[in-house]
């Protein structure tokens, strides 16, 4: 045999869901999903033949500071997986699709504050996941900077986020080798715009307005286990 | 001039029916040939294709490229004129397009961004011709980061520079994986890297997908199981099945490795011949290696192998 010595793998999810009404369908995938999550992506990457140590899993739920107030953003903590799946599922359950007001959202700020997770530094293979769904384009950064609840610490434009997200030669908030943003969205501005100048970015364009309708669950779990 | 006296090309598929690694070989004629692997990229080729039987674009493309590499080689393409990289590019670029616009329909999600690729697949390829006197040209031909080698008694070193867009060590690489610059796919905007060195035979040359090497904890044990299967072994077919069940449990992926050895009449000279080799690598890098070893111990271990390897 050769030498002893085995490497880790630790893996960490960030679901950004875009929780406005019209997203019903795809946040009932979700909920209904929640507890099969881990072993689902555990039986897949198994075929591959890959074990996951550490698996971390969060979810921020998102509509539109203006039109929404205090019910702009949801952010949790990350859920230690297999171990805290019933206080993800609660947390998934927890969430419901209205609001949203015209039709962008704040998927950007819900992606700022994504990229700047406390990110698990830990292992020596690691994978850093963000998994965005929405079925709308996004208003400019700060189009709701004038509402009270906003956050102060966001990024001020896409430059600034672009900064955030990093590249190769400047890391941003990410580990440049682990990252990964896989998007399950339309092809319209802010989406269209990361696709075509961010690096690590996989675009699942699905048809704008229709919530998804078209991307089922087997698909998602393909995607973010060929995404480890 | 004789051709090579052993050629071995243990593989396998993590999952039945499903494994995105190809490799061929062909030696015709005995003069000159290749050995080649390809590894469809499962993440940038997930896509999966119903005219294609279902099969992911990984599978599709790593299958295509093997074939295509084949008939490239029947039909004379490796002449070590320093034209054979452009022409193998035309013919993969060619084929590769022809293939997308038959199994590609209107009806599929579309897919964009930089990790979505039609059609991925790496390759390292070896066309060797034996020059006599113990002597071998040998073109290295690669995209992505499957690799190319020989392995002589002084060991094992890596000839092909791995298309990732961080630049890394192959000791580094083994933790942080750094992500791939450059794949054979069907839009055409794809490099083939090339290397030709001549090399002093007994030697094996190597071509593996990082499948073969890229889940063990340094390149070294790479060299190890290649020598320690072979010392284990009794037979060219014993060997390549020995060197598979080393291989297969330790990697997380499917893997295509190809060895031809130069330079050696027979199996049990050939063991022989490397059997000194083998001795300095476990004794050096592989004995001392427990479950206590510090990840800066095994950088010490590498920062001692490391010359060796990138001695050409």
């Amino acid at each position: 045999m050769a030498s002893n010595y085995k490497m880790k793998y630790n893996v960490d999810i960030v679901f950004v869901i875009d929780a406005t009404g019209s997203m019903s369908d795809l946040i009932d995938i979700v909920k209904s999903n929640a507890i099969n999550f881990y072993s689902d992506i555990q039986s897949v990457m198994s075929k591959k033949g890959k074990t996951i140590q550490d698996f971390r899993i969060k979810v921020i739920a998102y509509r539109d500071y203006v039109a929404d107030g205090n019910e702009a953003m949801l952010r949790t903590d990350f859920f230690n997986l297999p171990e805290e799946t019933e206080a993800f599922r609660d947390t998934v359950s927890s969430i419901s699709a209205f609001g949203g007001g015209d039709e962008p959202e704040d998927g950007l700020e819900a992606l700022a504050f994504a990229i700047r997770s406390k990110w698990n530094t830990e292992g020596l293979k690691r994978r850093q996941l963000i998994v965005v769904w929405s079925d709308a384009s996004t208003h400019e950064l700060g189009f709701g900077k004038e509402m009270e609840n906003y956050p102060s610490r966001m990024a001020a434009d896409f430059n600034e986020l672009t900064k955030w997200w990093g590249d190769k030669d400047n890391n941003g908030y990410m580990d440049y080798n682990s990252k990964r943003l896989i998007l399950f969205t339309p092809d319209v501005p802010g989406w269209s715009d990361i696709r075509n100048s961010w690096d690590n970015v996989i675009h699942y364009m699905s048809e704008a307005g229709r919530g998804l309708e078209e991307v089922n669950y087997n698909q998602i779990i393909d995607a973010i286990a060929y995404s480890i | 001039m004789t051709g090579p006296s052993i050629v071995i090309c243990p593989e396998k598929e993590k999952l039945a029916g499903l494994g995105e690694d190809s490799f061929s070989y062909s030696f015709v004629g005995q003069e000159a040939g290749y050995i080649s692997v390809f590894d469809g990229c499962g993440g940038m080729g997930a896509r999966k294709y119903p005219k294609a039987g279902n099969k992911t674009g990984a599978r599709v493309a790593s299958k295509l490229a093997a074939y295509v590499t084949d008939k490239f080689c029947e039909n004379g393409g490796f002449r070590f004129d320093g034209t054979d990289c452009g022409r193998l590019k035309q013919s993969l670029t060619e084929n590769f397009a022809r293939m997308r616009s038959k199994i590609e329909t209107e009806n599929s999600i579309k897919l964009g961004g930089d990790l979505f690729k039609a059609m991925p697949t790496t390759a390292s390829i070896a066309a060797i011709k034996d020059l006599g006197n113990n002597k071998l040209q040998c073109q290295y031909i690669w995209a992505g980061d499957s690799r190319g080698y020989f392995l002589d008694k002084n060991g094992l070193c890596q000839v092909t520079k791995d298309d990732i867009q961080t630049d890394e060590d192959a000791f580094s690489n083994l933790r942080s994986d750094g992500r791939m610059s450059n794949v054979i796919h069907a839009e055409g905007d794809f490099r083939l890297n090339s290397r030709t060195l001549e090399i002093s035979s007994p030697a094996m040359i190597i071509t593996s997908t990082d499948g073969g090497f890229g889940y063990f904890g340094t390149p070294m044990d790479f060299e190890y199981v290649i020598l320690s299967s072979l010392m284990d072994s009794d037979s060219d077919s014993q060997w390549e099945e020995k060197l598979s069940d080393l291989i297969a449990p330790a990697t997380g992926d499917d893997f295509a490795v190809g060895i031809a050895v130069y330079g050696l009449g027979d199996f049990s000279r050939c063991r022989e011949y490397f059997s000194e080799r083998y001795n300095a690598v476990k004794k050096q890098y592989i004995d001392i290696v427990n479950d206590n070893t510090t990840e800066d111990e095994l950088l010490s271990l590498w920062q001692a192998y490391k010359p060796g390897y990138y001695r050409r």
